[in-house]
């Protein structure tokens, strides 16, 4: 386990009669636990260029990074020195406030997740050598004749928004990420896919289960208040 | 005008094993948009017990005159017992838990009328600080 200590001061000579001063620290660790936190984004720093105002906001951190109702720790700083710039930040849909130039905040984060969209292929018919079956940009060209081995050539792509498992023609897809990502309309149909059958031999790759996704409720979202170049540092320190 | 400065640190000697981690970070509360230093302050403890916040009890209720403000939040939970926590929501958004001895500190929108901030204690009876930092507020006029 890792020792993590966050420390905060406050101090003033001159907001209230009396001079305010006071210190806090803490030991982050796992829900209900006395073990330390042992997992990190690392620190990190991202600008803001973007000039469209629908297009300004970022997602800094997905729910899907942490464990949902964990004890998990957010640090986010505005490296801004203009006085007036300002980032938005966001739970999800929930406006937290405004962090000017220099300001910081540090806080906990419940990253309540949705749920992975699931689809399964089964791959059926006769397939031949060249018959091919694209789907989230990939293409995948039989190299055999069995049903079996076009599932496994499925199975070993990458693909950038699925995850695979294989067991003999069944190929199941789930969604890297929690959200409605339209793939799966029912249980009955998937979007988005292409097959090519070269010798019209009845191969397909029907969907035989799927269930739709729900979206995360707590991404962190930071918005950036103009369009020239802002800086944002950040780091998640989760279970 | 005040000065009050917020200053943070965090460090690990051992979460990143190929290099310590020490941020540090220090702000001066200025009001929103200026160099002019946040001029109010509130702050209090209270106790939370499991039965009375069951369903989230308001820290602080937003107000109209916050309403793009530089507000800033410092919440901590005093409990020792490591399964007692807060839960701590913005309006009906889950932020996270505040576990025995965690504490936060965060900008508040305090202007959106959906905005308050709610407590609640899970596991055992919370003990807890607060203090918010702001520009100002609109008192209630005589009736």
């Amino acid at each position: 386990m890792a020792t993590t200590t966050a420390t905060i001061t406050l101090s003033s000579a001159d907001l209230l009669s009396n001079v305010l001063s006071f210190s806090d620290t803490t030991t982050l660790s796992i829900a209900g636990s006395a073990t330390g936190l042992s997992l990190t984004s690392g620190l990190g720093k991202t600008n803001f260029t973007i000039a469209a105002p629908a297009s300004r906001s970022k997602i800094i951190y997905r729910a899907d990074d942490a464990a949902t109702s964990g004890a998990n720790k957010v640090y986010l700083k505005n490296l801004s020195a203009t006085p007036s710039e300002f980032f938005t930040v966001y739970i999800d849909q929930e406006e937290m406030g405004r962090l000017y130039a220099g300001d910081w905040a540090f806080f906990p984060w419940s990253a309540t997740q949705g749920t992975l969209e699931t689809f399964v292929v089964t791959a059926t018919g006769t397939v031949a050598v060249g018959d091919s079956w694209t789907f989230d940009g990939i293409t995948t060209t039989s190299t055999s004749t069995a049903l079996n081995t076009f599932a496994q050539q499925v199975d070993n792509e990458h693909y950038p928004n699925w995850t695979t498992s294989i067991s003999a023609a069944v190929v199941t897809f789930t969604a890297r990420q929690a959200g409605v990502n339209g793939v799966v309309t029912g249980t009955t149909a998937i979007t988005g896919d292409t097959l090519v059958d070269l010798a019209d031999s009845n191969f397909t790759m029907p969907i035989t289960s799927g269930a739709a996704g729900t979206r995360s409720e707590a991404d962190i979202v930071v918005e950036s208040s103009v369009v020239t170049t802002m800086d944002l540092e950040h780091i998640l320190i989760n279970e | 005008m005040a000065t009050t400065t917020a200053t943070l640190s965090i460090s690990s000697a051992d979460l990143l094993p190929s290099s310590p981690l020490s941020i540090s970070a220090s702000s001066t509360l200025m009001k929103a948009g200026t160099s002019v230093g946040l001029l109010m302050m509130e702050s209090g403890s209270g106790e939370l017990t499991v039965a009375a916040s069951n369903n989230g009890v308001v820290l602080k209720e937003a107000t109209t005159a916050g309403v793009g403000t530089a507000a800033k939040v410092y919440i901590c939970n005093k409990a020792t017992d490591p399964t007692y926590y807060i839960q701590i929501k913005l309006h009906d958004a889950i932020l996270g838990r505040l576990y025995a001895g965690d504490w936060m500190f965060m900008p508040w929108v305090q202007g959106d009328t959906d905005a308050e901030i709610s407590l609640e204690a899970e596991g055992g009876t919370c003990h807890y600080e607060w203090a918010i930092f702001k520009e100002g507020e609109t008192m209630v006029a005589r009736t």
